[in-house]
């Protein structure tokens, strides 16, 4: 028995006229419900003012023989209707069936049709939006298959940085529990969080007032080398002091650890510095393993082929190959005339850059020069190495491109107006940092400088890149992150400082080393070190804010 | 010529070409062998079928091709003028005209249809695409909150 | 407003709810099974495909589609099943092995009826396919599962190839190897039944090993059958077949199993079978056949069976290691024909020995023309050895390079195990430069210098050669022998791009004295015209040879007492030569001249043509009166003449031809008591007479060592020189290495030993030229 309820609620204004259609194409009838919704049906007494009983049955009456007629009767029946309306019952017919007419396409259409016109967004915040429209959206927006395509438009892929040559972030394929749209949507997250600024741990009194002359971290480590004489550990995630290692009893001038990853967790550290020995850590465990002693001046660079191998360069003139698994001497590599200021390492080869203004190239096994390079007309003090390139820069504001093969220069890049310290290789793009305050990037396919960016007001002495941005810190005392396709700036990395020490990244942290001023005596300098994390999820409460040490805010408030 | 009928009963009298612009109608005419009996398309309204016939007689020249390119921007924005100009239809004419020519398996009407959706969830608010496509907010107050919060976040998050 | 609440229930609408059992649907894959009934008994005209597309195509939109595709997996399921049994079974082949020809025709049949159920299959299975084409690209792909006419074919592999409840596999299997086995034998059989059945196991796939099903299931077992029939056959026709015959017949076989394999069988067989063929026929049998008496590689090679020998080496090219037997065997073949015809030369050196009186002292051998004519046959043999075997390899082994080094490296070894052989190309060389060459035409004469230029090649002591030849040469040169300048200058030219420029500077030198030579003797001549001396009574003509040019030396120049006639001419061109070079020296040789005399007998004069020695001694008997005799001693003692050369130009005089001289006792030894007359009763029909001096070509074993002797002098010199050249270059020297270096860069003249170059090294220390660096040995 149907009622006034019945009567007058819009869901009650005919069903579709179509003929029952069992098999038909139509997966179902639309909901007619309506947007704008006139509020008689939900109040019977309301209903009792406007029509009276005998009305209300006239008017049943008349819906029943409506429902019986034919489309063109029905459709007669309205034109005559409407035509005895007036505009304000027509506008009034307009606005009921306005929304009716709309359709609710990603509900309606079969699922795969609509999972094909999500394919055609391509921009998340959209997606974001229409997940928040309604409870189906919703669901359909969780699908996977959405957000794998994205994933894949975004190119959320493995990708190499330039400092290390690791992998970042690879989505795990083969996890149980995988979720494209939750991997989609951390990456995204950290992008943003590199954009705009992630959670910083800021690590005040670690770290003595000495310059900091080396930086390493992975996941769980950071290592600094200290002038102090002191190589400090720290915990990554929180900052806090794991070890101190002590022993040498000069300056540490360089570093490097390897090890760390899941199939192979012994890390071993490698150091060098002013009192000319060379020692091998244990890092997990903080223990020294063997003292290497041959230098006899101080040693001013080293790598680490791998666990077994590392070469130093020293400012006696020599390098030194190194059996770190016995503690032994393999070669001395002579030839150098001046100090060896830099060297890098690719496979058996090794190449140094020396304050004789000749760079050579060497053979690991049998300790051979194979090469030397000649053609800088002062000191080396930077150089890469990919294995058959060799870049070198120099005192003269030029950088040399070398064949590893031959030894011939390839090309010499131009531009810099001062010294260049600071050069990083990856595939084919090289950034180099000088004296002059620039970065340039420069495309080693054709040799030509794609952009130059005045960086800082002062020396670059630190960068860093990959194939989404590039990190230079200055004795200006700023970092500044860049966008390395484009060249522009993104952001100041950093409140400023007086300068930058050594600054490292991966895809989820960074870890910058400076000299702040004492808020007491400007003049002095504490050394701080700032861990960002830009893997911060989906917490509400960790929004976009650096989380201040409470003891640390006012601070905070008088940095320059 | 073939000839095609709707679902209302009315006959259309097509170019084979044309009509073979729906693989449907393809696969038929090949299994099943040309007859003069015409084609019948109870799914599809005389309306609709004469839509989407003057689609593909105005594209029967166009090269039929099979690849998938995920990263092709001009796959994903671009709808030509013309195409433009048949989409601007009411609601209803789309959705039947997308449900067509998924039906009949025309797939660069269909690519176009469901573009044209998408182009009309684009740059919208979650409140504007419901007043476009009449849809009720259904979450409860409760998830509308956290909900929004959580996407405002997220939409936080993602505008630079 | 909380709508939700309020949405009454429509019967009329069809509603979206989650997957469960819904009439209407039911009713719509009913539909399709019927359909797929019909499609299946053939009836597919009556259908309605529009009706069916839509219906499945709703079934998807209804989120069905998990279930029609089961659906329809089981409707395609059971029929196969129900096919299996009724219509492939039925068609086994009952009667097996009873006529060979009947269970042929009923493995066809057999085969037939497969091939119409798997055509049925898959003609159904595209229809289908097509009725569900939305759910296969909405659904099914998406989902990676197999797509339908996949899944047709997969049913179709399970349920009827590899029926669990019916042995179809083996049958079939069975029945496609019984068919392979008749055509072996020569039956006839419907190969396009056989086609089919592979066509269509090499579509279904098997996702497990990766591969189609007729490489999982059938060709295993084909390839098995296949090697252990040819294992048979292999034996059968080695005993039956000889070699040639065997090989024909490998190759038919070979062929065959091309034609099989491209006819009916999948491509990816074609290696497997060749290797199973070739392996049990040739690998394993690669010996047996060259070895077979009568037949096998040596009567073929024997008889330069071209065709046959060509045959075994394109087999024998396809298995890895069945060209290196063959080429051993022919090295081994031609060093065995190296030997004998070496053995023939031992045999005629060693028969004379025999016929020596015992204690005496060696004499020429007893059959001079013997040993020559051993020299010839050797060198003729071994050419003639080498033109059989150039044609092999051409012909037969196609120029194969492995083959002709082996072969080469044969002829290398047995020529040089002849240590004679350096005398004996160079005789073989004389021999051709003199008398064989007249009527040939240039051609050939160029071909036969060509083939010695290719068995020097093989000499290894070269130096030897050179030695002989220069010999042989100065004789041509001197005794006017030589038939064609063209052609012994050829022939240098060729012995000069074989070793170079030094190797013939000398002989060349040679020709050049005989031109000088003549120049000098019309100079001469003018001359005596010009100076009015009194001419000498002899007319002589002088030719020159400068020593360092020409085999003989001035030292070594015999000795003897010249006539006086002939001394005032001597004498005379001295004067003469003198005047014109200073600083030169001439010595006579007298055992290198001719000299005509004019002799009065009897009945006629006579021009005799003897060599020098001859004209002394005939000259002697101008003072002694008619009818006397002179000794042997007598002679010697007045000409001073050397034994061997006495001995041989009395003999030339009084034993051969023309017998100028007569010889009492007669016989052709000549000892010291025997008394010899002047013929004075000589009568020839020809006026003028050339009488030679029978003189041995081939060495005595005494010259020969004398020869060697004289070699392993300037070897010895050579050797010093080639190590001071290249100390001077090096400086210092590890010993080893010296050794081989010195090796090397005599190579092309001769292969000196290590202790020889040691020895060598030993002296130039001992006499300061070489010094051991301290601390080493």
């Amino acid at each position: 028995m149907s009622t006034f309820m019945d009567l007058c609620t819009p869901e009650d204004i005919s069903p579709p006229a179509t003929p029952p259609n069992t098999y038909f194409a139509r997966p179902s009838q639309r909901q007619r419900s309506s947007y704008i919704d006139p509020s008689f049906g939900d109040n019977p007494t309301q209903l009792a003012t406007v029509l009276d009983d005998q009305q209300l049955d006239y008017i049943r009456k008349v819906k029943t023989i409506f429902q019986q007629l034919t489309t063109e009767q029905k459709q007669f029946f309205l034109y005559e209707i409407i035509n005895c309306c007036d505009n304000q019952q027509l506008t009034f017919v307009s606005d009921i069936i306005a929304p009716k007419l709309k359709i609710d396409f990603l509900k309606e259409l079969p699922i795969e049709i609509s999972l094909h016109i999500l394919s055609f967004i391509e921009d998340p915040r959209t997606l974001g939006r229409a997940a928040s429209v309604s409870t189906f959206w919703n669901s359909l927006l969780k699908d996977e298959t959405t957000w794998k395509s994205l994933c894949l438009k975004h190119q959320y892929r493995r990708r190499n940085s330039s400092i290390s040559g690791v992998a970042l972030l690879g989505p795990p394929a083969r996890r149980l529990n995988f979720s494209y749209r939750e991997y989609f949507k951390r990456k995204y997250n950290i992008e943003a969080a590199w954009a705009q600024g992630g959670k910083v741990t800021t690590c005040f009194d670690s770290l003595d007032s000495g310059l900091v002359t080396s930086l390493q971290f992975d996941d769980e480590m950071i290592v600094v080398g200290c002038d102090n004489h002191k190589i400090e550990v720290f915990n990554t995630t929180t900052g806090n002091s794991i070890h101190t290692l002590e022993g040498h009893e000069g300056g540490v001038w360089a570093l490097q650890f390897k090890g760390g990853e899941i199939h192979d967790p012994e890390r071993l550290l490698v150091s060098g510095g002013c009192d000319r020995d060379v020692r091998v850590w244990d890092l997990n465990k903080g223990q020294l393993k063997h003292v290497l002693r041959g230098h006899t001046s101080t040693v001013r660079c080293l790598k680490m082929r791998d666990k077994r191998i590392a070469v130093t360069g020293s400012r006696d003139t020599t390098l030194r190959v190194w059996d770190l698994q016995h503690g032994t001497m393999r070669h001395v590599l002579l030839g150098h005339q001046a100090s060896v200021r830099c060297l890098d390492i690719h496979d058996n080869l090794v190449v140094s850059g020396s304050y004789d203004s000749t760079a050579r190239v060497w053979d690991i096994n049998t300790g051979r020069c194979l090469h030397v390079l000649t053609g800088h007309y002062s000191q080396i003090y930077a150089i890469a190495f990919d294995g058959s390139r060799v870049i070198t820069g120099s005192l003269d504001s030029n950088i040399r491109v070398w064949s590893a093969e031959t030894g011939q220069c390839l090309a010499t890049l131009h531009g810099h107006t001062s010294l260049v310290g600071q050069l990083q290789l990856s595939a084919s793009t090289l950034v180099s940092g000088g004296s002059d305050g620039c970065l340039r990037v420069w495309d080693l396919d054709n040799y030509e400088c794609v952009h130059q960016i005045s960086a800082h007001d002062n020396s670059v002495t630190c960068l860093q890149f990959d194939d989404k941005r590039m990190m230079s810190g200055g004795n200006d005392g700023r970092v500044k992150l860049w966008d390395v396709k484009t060249g522009r700036l993104i952001r100041y990395f950093t409140m400023p400082a007086k300068t930058i020490w050594r600054l490292q990244f991966t895809d989820t942290r960074a870890v910058v080393v400076m000299q702040r001023r004492r808020n007491n005596s400007p003049e002095e300098g504490r050394t701080v070190m700032e861990i960002h994390n830009f893997d911060i999820g989906d917490v509400p409460e960790m929004l976009a804010n650096n989380v201040i040490e409470a003891d640390e805010d006012a601070e905070m408030q008088n940095m320059s | 010529m073939v000839q095609l009928l709707s679902s209302d009963n009315e006959t259309f009298t097509v170019d084979k070409q044309v009509a073979e612009r729906s693989i449907l109608i393809k696969n038929m005419l090949e299994d099943v062998g040309e007859s003069d009996a015409p084609i019948p398309l109870p799914n599809v309204t005389a309306k609709i079928l004469k839509k989407v016939i003057d689609w593909c007689e105005h594209h029967r020249g166009d090269p039929v091709s099979q690849q998938e390119e995920i990263n092709d921007r001009k796959r994903l924005t671009e709808i030509d003028e013309w195409d433009q100009k048949f989409m601007e239809v009411d609601q209803e004419t789309l959705f039947e005209i997308i449900l067509a020519a998924n039906y009949l398996d025309i797939k660069p009407l269909l690519d176009i249809g469901c573009k044209t959706v998408a182009n009309m969830i684009k740059g919208k608010s979650p409140e504007e695409i419901r007043r476009t496509f009449n849809i009720v907010n259904d979450f409860t107050p409760e998830v509308r909150q956290f909900g929004i919060i959580s996407h405002c976040y997220f939409l936080a998050m993602l505008s630079t | 407003m909380a709508m939700s609440a309020r949405r009454p229930k429509r019967k009329i609408q069809a509603p979206r709810k989650p997957p469960s059992s819904d009439p209407q649907l039911d009713k719509s894959f009913d539909l399709l099974a019927q359909a797929i009934h019909e499609i299946h008994r053939k009836n597919a005209s009556i259908l309605s495909f529009e009706e069916l597309y839509r219906n499945a195509y709703s079934m998807v939109l209804q989120k069905r589609a998990d279930t029609l595709y089961n659906g329809v997996k089981g409707v395609i399921s059971e029929h196969l099943e129900h096919v299996a049994e009724t219509e492939v079974v039925p068609a086994f082949v009952k009667t097996a092995g009873t006529d060979a020809r009947a269970s042929a025709d009923a493995g066809t049949s057999f085969l037939m009826t497969l091939k119409r159920v798997w055509n049925d299959h898959t003609t159904s299975m595209l229809m289908i396919r097509d009725i569900l084409m939305y759910m296969d690209k909405n659904h099914v792909k998406p989902a990676n599962m197999p797509l339908v006419y996949d899944m047709g074919l997969e049913l179709y592999r399970d349920k009827v190839i590899r029926s669990p409840k019916h042995p179809i596999q083996a049958q079939l299997t069975a029945v496609l190897l019984d068919q392979i086995k008749m055509e072996r034998k020569g039956e006839q059989i419907d190969r396009s039944a056989i086609k089919a059945a592979v066509d269509m196991l090499v579509e279904l796939y098997d996702n497990e090993q990766k591969e189609n099903v007729y490489v999982v299931d059938f060709e295993p077992q084909y390839l098995e059958t296949s090697s252990a029939f040819y294992l048979v056959e292999s034996q059968a026709l080695l005993a039956e077949c000889d070699a040639p015959e065997y090989m024909r017949k490998i190759e038919k076989r070979m062929n065959e199993e091309y034609n099989r394999t491209r006819h009916y069988l999948s491509p990816v067989t074609e290696s497997k079978i060749r290797n199973i063929v070739e392996t049990q026929l040739i690998t394993n049998h690669a010996k047996t056949i060259m070895e077979m008496e009568n037949s096998g590689l040596r009567p073929m090679l024997a008889a330069s069976a071209i065709d046959d020998l060509s045959r075994m080496y394109k087999l024998f090219s396809r298995v890895p290691e069945g060209l290196n037997e063959m080429r051993a065997y022919i090295k081994n073949y031609v060093l065995e024909l190296g030997g004998l015809i070496n053995a023939k030369v031992d045999n005629t050196t060693e028969a004379p020995k025999k016929e020596k009186d015992g204690g005496e002292n060696e004499k020429p051998a007893s059959n001079p023309s013997g040993s020559l004519y051993t020299a010839l046959r050797w060198v003729q043999d071994i050419l003639e050895l080498q033109e059989k075997f150039d044609k092999i390899i051409e012909f037969a082994v196609l120029k194969d390079k492995s083959f002709q080094t082996a072969i080469n490296e044969a002829f290398e070894t047995f020529i040089n195990e002849n240590s004679r052989s350096p005398e004996y190309i160079s005789l073989f060389i004389d021999e051709n430069l003199k008398k064989g060459l007249k009527g040939k035409t240039e051609e050939e004469v160029d071909n036969i210098l060509d083939h010695t230029i290719t068995l020097f090649r093989f000499i290894r002591e070269k130096d030897v050669f050179e030695r002989y030849y220069k010999q042989h040469l100065a004789r041509r040169l001197l005794f006017g022998r030589s038939v064609s300048d063209d052609a012994e200058r050829s022939m240098i030219t060729k012995l000069k791009v074989e070793c170079g420029y030094q190797f013939t500077t000398k002989l060349e030198g040679m020709f050049n004295d005989i031109r000088i030579s003549a120049d000098t003797v019309i100079a001469y001549k003018d001359y005596l015209e010009a100076s009015g001396m009194e001419k000498p009574k002899i007319d002589m003509s002088a030719t020159i040879l400068t020593s360092t040019f020409w085999p003989m030396s001035a030292a070594t120049s015999p000795k003897w007492i010249m006539p006086p006639d002939i001394t005032a001419a001597c004498q005379s061109f001295e004067k003469f030569y003198y005047g014109r070079h200073n600083g030169r020296r001439l010595t006579w040789q007298p055992n290198m001249g001719t000299a005509d005399i004019k002799a009065n007998f009897n009945t006629k004069r006579h021009e005799l043509n003897v060599s020098t020695y001859g004209m002394a001694i005939l000259l002697l008997f101008n003072d002694v009166p008619e009818g006397n005799f002179l000794t042997a001693s007598d002679i010697q003692s007045q000409t001073d003449v050397n034994d061997v050369d006495l001995k041989r130009t009395l003999q030339s005089l009084a034993c051969g031809k023309y017998k100028v001289l007569i010889k009492d006792p007669k016989g052709k030894e000549v000892d010291s008591q025997d008394k010899f007359f002047l013929n004075v009763n000589f009568t020839c029909p020809l006026a003028r007479i050339k009488i030679q001096t029978v003189a041995t070509k081939v060495e005595t074993e005494t010259e020969r060592k004398s020869t060697h002797e004289k070699v392993d002098k300037l070897r010895k010199h050579q050797i010093e020189a080639a190590i001071v050249r290249i100390m001077k270059d090096r400086k210092t020297m590890d010993h080893n290495l010296l050794i081989a270096e010195v090796v090397k860069q005599l190579s092309n003249r001769f292969n000196p030993s290590p202790q020889m170059i040691k020895k060598r090294i030993e002296e130039l220390i001992d006499r300061e030229y070489l010094e051991r660096n301290a601390g080493d040995r």
